[in-house]
């Protein structure tokens, strides 16, 4: 088979396998993005207390507490003409040492989300279809210098480029994919383990805290067993009591539930233990490897 | 079917997968329940609900004990680690938006060939 109809062969065949991973990750970040202005609403007060106890243990050891940073002398600074834009509070006070409290939380929220933004960033099609113009401009620009009377080095060139035009506007795209693809997938495949580990911790974070959808279970369970003994053992009234009190302790387990948003990390969780399996198929590796055969081919046809 | 038993039938057929998780033989006994009440035999209803609670009880023992171990961990390793790959990943992204812009440069220097070679010729 000649090296151009092997080209093209290879890349019909890839065509169709890469994954589209940006609606999951789309729903993933509006998933996350409503269960995180949720918790900070729910944390904010007791992360202020963590702060202000971590203030205070500085306080106690006469240690610095606050300071600023930057161009904060207004003179200083107008004299230079710098702009004093930059000067900021730094505070000393760290609340997010020891075990998992509230403080830590909230900064596990705020990485997941940088963390799901640059997924969004890297998933992006529009990445290609940019790739696709731009590469078109350049072909283009290419293209025309045989136009106006040039050298023969730069007609060949223009030659050799309208002849394989096609060719290479693809490979160009596919060569940013792969790179895109790989980028992707090692994140994704790095990240999971953490990401595992991190809603277990978090949910353990909430079960401690009273009124959590744990403590709501068990008080149903209970509520059951006493309404199966009132049902055998009791009089119609205690079993009809036994009744109430099963229905109260049920509209209780699923209001803390609904509190809770234990529910919603573990199915972010299960969303990008989803993407990583996407990433990981098998026909992204054969993706991954053709457009690496395609290089090799391009590389021996330049010789 | 009637629509009623169709959703009973749907919310006591909820098995979550085919592992022999507790959560899968709590709602097979909730399910068994549901067919002895349905059968008319409702001591042994009760029976299999209380088997249910005892297991949905003992299992709550198990997880608090370990949630409360995994409580005294800290977030920050973890979060320190979500922070790395996230820079990682837009390094990558920053290395795409470099090559799109190589593709750029590169067009823009065929342009100033081509108006070279309008003037040499």
């Amino acid at each position: 088979m000649r090296r151009p109809t092997l080209f093209a062969a290879l890349l019909a065949a890839t065509a169709c396998t890469t994954p589209d991973v940006s609606p999951g990750i789309k729903d993933a970040r509006s998933l996350l993005a409503d269960t995180a202005k949720g918790m900070r609403k729910d944390l904010e007060t007791p992360a202020r207390a963590e702060f202000l106890a971590a203030q205070n243990a500085l306080v106690q050891q006469r240690r610095p507490v606050v300071r600023t940073a930057g161009p904060c002398a207004v003179a200083a600074a107008r004299i230079e003409g710098i702009s004093t834009a930059g000067c900021q509070l730094v505070e000393f006070a760290d609340p997010t040492g020891g075990p998992v409290n509230a403080s830590q939380v909230l900064a596990a929220m705020d990485a997941l989300d940088d963390y799901w933004t640059v997924l969004a960033a890297l998933a992006d099609a529009g990445s290609r279809a940019e790739i696709d113009v731009l590469t078109k401009g350049l072909l283009d620009g290419i293209a025309g210098l045989a136009n106006d009377q040039p050298s023969e080095a730069l007609a060949h060139l223009a030659g050799r480029v309208t002849e394989r035009r096609d060719l290479i506007q693809k490979v160009a795209g596919g060569v940013l994919d792969q790179h895109r693809y790989r980028a992707l997938r090692r994140a994704v495949v790095r990240a999971d383990p953490i990401i595992g580990a991190q809603t277990k911790l978090i949910a353990s974070y909430y079960e401690q805290r009273s009124g959590n959808a744990l403590d709501a279970s068990d008080a149903l369970t209970d509520a059951s067993n006493r309404m199966e003994a009132a049902r055998t053992q009791g009089t119609p009234a205690q079993y009809r009591a036994a009744i109430a009190d099963y229905r109260r302790a049920f509209a209780a387990m699923k209001k803390a539930e609904a509190r809770s948003p234990v529910n919603r990390l573990f199915a972010l969780r299960q969303m990008h233990a989803a993407l990583r399996d996407q990433l990981q198929s098998p026909s992204l590796d054969d993706y991954l490897t053709s457009v690496e055969q395609v290089r090799e081919i391009i590389a021996l046809t330049a010789k | 079917m009637t629509d009623t038993k169709k959703t009973r039938n749907q919310a006591f057929g909820q098995i979550h997968s085919v592992s022999t998780s507790a959560i899968n033989a709590i709602m097979r006994l909730q399910a068994l329940a549901e067919d002895a009440r349905v059968a008319g035999d409702d001591d042994r209803s009760t029976a299999l609900i209380l088997k249910a609670n005892e297991i949905s009880a003992e299992t709550s023992r198990i997880y608090r004990a370990k949630s409360r171990m995994r409580a005294r961990a800290s977030l920050r390793p973890l979060v320190g680690g979500l922070r790395t790959i996230a820079s990682d990943a837009q390094d990558s992204l920053r290395q795409m938006k470099k090559a799109a812009r190589a593709i750029q440069a590169a067009t823009e220097f065929v342009g100033i060939l081509k108006r070279l070679t309008l003037l040499v010729a």
